[in-house]
């Protein structure tokens, strides 16, 4: 099993953030002004509870000294143990993209209808058998296959 | 086209000249200040930072050459105003001998420390500046080729030194800008900058060289009881400024500017880089500007002459700390002639692989320094 039931998606609004265990992982999970994220919650770094820092930060740069630019389409995460900025969507850090990163996970939101079309995927060992499918909700699922 | 084992001497010191010397080479209105008395020169700044009876501050040898003034700070060069003969013969017979006529010596870097900053007369520093720089050219630059000069500048005032950077652009003997590492603020301070504008313009490189009397203590927790502290301390001087000139994000803005770290030693680089570094990844947003690890600045823009050498008591440490810079192209040649270091230039080279060796003597200084290599369109 891959994909998990996590939250009802009245539980993830904008700018809201969940942590939970989905097969022995704890995994951030982000809606950024509509959009989710899913990031593990364990910074590459020392193993700090990366997901469980500060706010989530667009792009800062400067292309002088002095002269900032925010780059709004991609927004980070910082570490609340030494502050290391990794991309929500990729995991990529923002020092070392190449060789710093933390695993992101797909997620997205599906109907209770369209998840019970696919039963087996959402007999999920943890989280997801807490939550009970209508077919009327929308739910938050994430996808941890390797 | 170069011997394998030419060798350029990045860091060696001329005499400082007599106020008498310099007004010679000033404007009249200054011969009328000096008379009043107002001003009494800067050699007791100069003896602050390096005191004629210190053996860090001079071998015997050259203190006998120079004994007709006190110590080495006054050379009186046609000094007739206060009779002073002149011993500029005898200290550059000195300097031929130590320096100059070294085996393969292809260049020599030669710093008059005069203790300008300590001046705060901005119209008088200006023009000191300008004097000293000139006398610099004639009386020493002029002997020999291989000689090359660093502009003094009244740092107090950048926009005055920028535009005295400007004036001597066009000499050739001039390869370097000289600052004292002791500042009012670290120099990476924005008000600093037309300084590093003008030498990354024209191909100069800025020096930072131990010293400075601005008034500010020289440690960070305030005022030492005594000189040892202030010498083996000039250390913290230099790697506050470093850190300042990496953090301020100049070397972005100045893609040309390359720094010299003289008589700063260097063991202590690379705990300062691996800190730095570290701190960057998560500190960065205070300091966007600086887009790669602080280390990739200094190993692309700074380099450190290896004087003073703070050996420990067996090499095999020392070789780590060499390898621990992260570059075989860090480190310049320097005598620091006539100044006495407790580890000789020499002693330490010979410890050097003979790759790294080579590079120290001479092609790291030939590549840095672009004056150093030959520019056509220069021309003294």
């Amino acid at each position: 099993v891959a994909r998990y039931v996590v939250a009802r998606a009245d539980e993830l609004p904008a700018g809201s953030r969940l942590i939970v265990e989905v097969a022995g992982r704890s995994i951030g999970i982000f809606n950024v002004e509509g959009n989710l994220y899913a990031l593990r919650n364990r910074c590459p770094h020392n193993g700090g509870p990366l997901c469980e820092g500060g706010p989530v930060l667009s792009l800062l740069d400067a292309t002088r000294p002095g002269v900032y630019h925010v780059d709004d389409s991609r927004r980070f995460i910082t570490c609340p143990w030494h502050g290391w900025e990794y991309d929500i969507a990729t995991g990529q850090s923002w020092f070392d993209p190449a060789h710093s990163r933390v695993r992101s996970y797909a997620v997205s939101v599906l109907s209770g209808a369209e998840l019970t079309a696919e039963t087996e995927r959402v007999k999920g060992p943890y989280v997801a058998e807490t939550y009970k499918v209508s077919v009327d909700d929308s739910f938050v699922v994430v996808d941890v296959a390797e | 086209m170069t011997a394998p084992d030419s060798l350029i001497d990045c860091d060696v010191h001329l005499p400082a000249p007599t106020p008498g010397t310099l007004l010679q080479e000033m404007a009249p209105h200054w011969r009328e200040y000096f008379k009043a008395g107002t001003f009494q020169g800067t050699a007791s700044l100069i003896n602050s930072i390096y005191p004629p009876g210190a053996p860090t501050t001079s071998s015997d040898e050259v203190r006998a050459a120079t004994s007709a003034q006190p110590g080495l700070r006054l050379v009186g060069m046609r000094d007739k105003a206060d009779g002073i003969r002149s011993s500029g013969d005898a200290y550059f017979a000195l300097l031929r001998e130590n320096v100059l006529d070294q085996p393969g010596l292809e260049a020599a870097v030669a710093n008059c420390y005069t203790a300008l900053e300590g001046v705060r007369h901005p119209y008088l520093a200006a023009d000191l500046a300008t004097a000293t720089n000139d006398w610099v050219a004639r009386e020493w630059l002029a002997r020999d080729p291989r000689l090359k000069g660093s502009i003094a500048v009244p740092v107090l005032f950048p926009e005055a030194a920028a535009k005295e950077v400007g004036r001597l652009a066009a000499d050739a003997g001039f390869v370097q800008v000289l600052l004292p590492a002791r500042s009012p603020e670290p120099y990476g301070t924005r008000r600093y900058w037309p300084i590093f504008a003008a030498a990354a313009e024209h191909g100069l490189v800025v020096a930072l060289h131990f010293g400075g009397v601005v008034g500010i203590p020289p440690t960070s927790s305030g005022w030492p009881s005594y000189y040892i502290e202030e010498f083996v301390g000039m250390a913290q001087v230099f790697q506050a400024q470093v850190m300042s000139l990496l953090i301020s994000g100049v070397f972005e803005e100045y893609p040309d500017l390359r720094i010299s770290l003289c008589e700063g030693g260097f063991t202590w680089l690379p705990t300062l880089m691996w800190h730095l570094d570290k701190r960057w990844k998560g500190l960065r947003r205070d300091v966007p500007w600086v887009r790669r690890e602080p280390s990739a600045y200094l190993r692309e823009r700074v380099r450190a002459t290896i004087q003073p050498v703070d050996a420990p008591p067996s090499p095999e440490p020392l070789l780590d700390i060499v390898s621990a810079l992260g570059s075989d192209d860090f480190l310049l040649y320097a005598s620091d002639f006539p100044h006495v270091h407790a580890t000789a230039a020499d002693e330490f080279v010979a410890l050097l692989p003979a790759n790294l060796r080579a590079n120290v003597r001479s092609r790291t200084a030939r590549s840095f320094y672009p004056r150093l290599t030959p520019q056509p369109a220069l021309s003294r």
